[in-house]
């Protein structure tokens, strides 16, 4: 049986890598197909998407041109591939955000309130789904200090996806900026609209 | 003349941008000697985009060389935006250029002249703009066109503003938007909407004159315009000569109306995957990431914005300075983290 042949010779780059991802996306094209290209250039940039996107291919070449045959495989990959980003799977991430405004969590003992908020950082990698954002002010900017017990779990928590934004006002005034190790430094303008913007925050 | 010569037509890869890969050049750079010089303050050693020789305590001079084959259709515009794109090193540098030297390259056998004439007096608009003056020139015989400037600038030796200066827990500013080499390769194979293509040339037009300005208004010390590395690969040697993360959040980069579907449709300028193979063993791009927005910000860009590091304090201001100025799409797209944590990452990409 002969498969479908896309012709790409005498295409200027990047049109066969336009063609060849339409031949990709279209259901209609069957589970495989070759594609002639007559352009080296063209041949390796198709190559490099093909890798980078995990789609199965071979290239025979026949004097100037070069005949992919490609395997339509069935959902393609679009998302970054596991030699670029050696960490865990993205858990699912909700609309909430957290927001630790202090080193303590509630009110009375101090001793207690640190306890309490370890725990509470330590736990919030095991509630699905993942907060989207945590915002760190005031006080709370120290738990994302280089010092703080608290760094690998905010790290895991940041590998997986959630965005960790500390007030660079707050670390400004501690005279801690120096030593924030996790998260991005934010101003009051994103952390507003990260609060505004959450369906729900959630404050220790 | 032919009013409607298109310049496009003389080169083969209009999508594929002209410069050497990134990867190639370091491997070639390598071998060469080391300039130094106690009067060079900036050389070669950073990839920085121009170079800067101290004259006295007062004033530093700044050269800087940039041509291109044509990447647009009409002369006068590929004049003006050659032009742009080379004296914005002068001003990446926090400089103000005095003099520029057009390099010209053109078959005057098989173009007419005319051709050359639009394309110097596009030139010439943009030296003028820039506040400069064109004071001689160089032109050889040679096919497909090309053409450019070379600039000399000054700037006070204590102002100089470098690629390396960043500093963990700077701000990361972007002042114009992304996508021109994807937007030049779909006009050229007739995908391009004709409103955005228009965008991305009048983007690629605007000076980085008043963005210089702004920059010493605010006493910044580290900046870069983006060119053909695209906005990765010029992070990426910032992020290496100051020994810092550069951190970027793919979702704030601000993108040419018409960029993203065009990328969707595979419509990549090769160069991007060069950029991309030259920035992926020290960049982390976070799991989820778009593959088209990564490929976006491997985009070669033609005059691009400036790229900026700056205090966190200072850069809502520096952000309100660059809209008013006409920046219209200037924003924070990330910052800058300390280098120890991870030792062979120096930019990390987030969804």
């Amino acid at each position: 049986m002969t498969i479908p042949t896309i012709d790409a010779r005498g295409q200027l780059c990047p049109k066969p890598l336009i063609l060849a991802k339409k031949a990709l996306n279209d259901p209609a094209t069957g589970p495989e197909f070759l594609l002639l290209i007559d352009n080296a250039t063209a041949k390796e940039n198709v190559e490099r998407f093909l890798a980078d996107n995990k789609v199965p291919f071979r290239t025979v070449q026949k004097g100037n041109e070069y005949h992919l045959t490609v395997s339509r495989i069935e959902k393609p990959v679009i998302a970054a591939t596991d030699e670029y980003c050696p960490v865990t799977p993205e858990a699912a991430r909700g609309a909430h955000i957290i927001c630790i405004t202090g080193e303590t969590m509630g009110r009375g003992d101090e001793v207690l309130g640190a306890v309490l908020m370890k725990g509470f950082v330590n736990t919030i990698k095991e509630i699905e789904p993942l907060p989207r954002r945590i915002v760190f002010y005031n006080g709370g900017v120290k738990l994302a200090l280089d010092d703080s017990p608290l760094l690998p779990a905010l790290r895991e928590l940041e590998t997986r996806g959630v965005e960790l934004l500390i007030c660079g006002t707050c670390a400004d005034f501690y005279k801690v900026k120096e030593r924030v190790a996790v998260g991005r430094i934010s101003n009051m303008y994103d952390i507003l609209g990260a609060l505004t913007g959450a369906s729900k925050v959630v404050c220790p | 003349m032919e009013k409607k010569f298109d310049l496009l037509t003389t080169v083969e890869y209009g999508g594929c941008s002209a410069k050497l890969p990134a990867k190639l050049l370091d491997t070639l750079l390598a071998g060469l000697p080391a300039t130094r010089h106690e009067a060079l303050i900036v050389g070669t050693e950073t990839g920085d985009d121009a170079a800067v020789w101290k004259l006295d305590d007062e004033t530093a001079i700044i050269h800087t060389v940039d041509f291109f084959p044509p990447i647009c259709g009409d002369p006068y515009e590929f004049g003006r935006i050659a032009a742009t794109n080379a004296i914005s090193d002068i001003f990446a540098m926090g400089g103000r250029p005095l003099t520029a030297l057009n390099l010209v390259s053109f078959p005057a056998a098989r173009i007419d002249l005319a051709v050359l004439g639009e394309i110097l007096r596009g030139g010439a608009d943009a030296v003028a703009e820039a506040g400069a003056v064109v004071a001689g020139g160089h032109t050889i015989d040679d096919f497909p066109p090309k053409y450019g400037l070379a600039v000399t600038g000054i700037v006070h030796p204590d102002r100089v503003i470098r690629n390396c200066g960043a500093r963990p827990g700077d701000a990361l500013i972007l002042t114009k938007p992304i996508g021109t080499g994807t937007l030049v390769a779909g006009h050229r194979i007739g995908e391009a909407a004709p409103e955005h293509y228009r965008a991305a040339l009048d983007t690629m037009m605007q000076q980085n004159r008043r963005g210089a300005e702004i920059m010493q208004e605010f006493g910044v010390r580290c900046a870069t315009d983006i060119t053909g590395f695209g906005l990765l690969g010029h992070a990426l040697k910032m992020a290496k000569g100051s020994g810092v993360v550069i951190d970027i959040d793919a979702s704030a980069v601000p993108l040419l109306d018409g960029a993203y579907r065009l990328t969707e449709m595979g419509c990549i300028p090769g160069a991007a995957f060069n950029n991309l193979k030259h920035v992926a063993d020290a960049t982390l791009f976070a799991e989820g990431l778009d593959y088209n927005l990564k490929m976006l910000l491997c985009d070669p860009q033609t005059s691009g914005g400036l790229l900026i590091c700056c205090e966190q304090g200072i850069a809502g201001d520096l952000l309100a300075g660059f809209r008013e100025a006409g920046y219209r799409h200037a924003t924070c797209i990330g910052a800058v983290r300390s280098g120890e944590r991870a030792k062979d990452i120096f930019v990390r990409v987030k969804p």
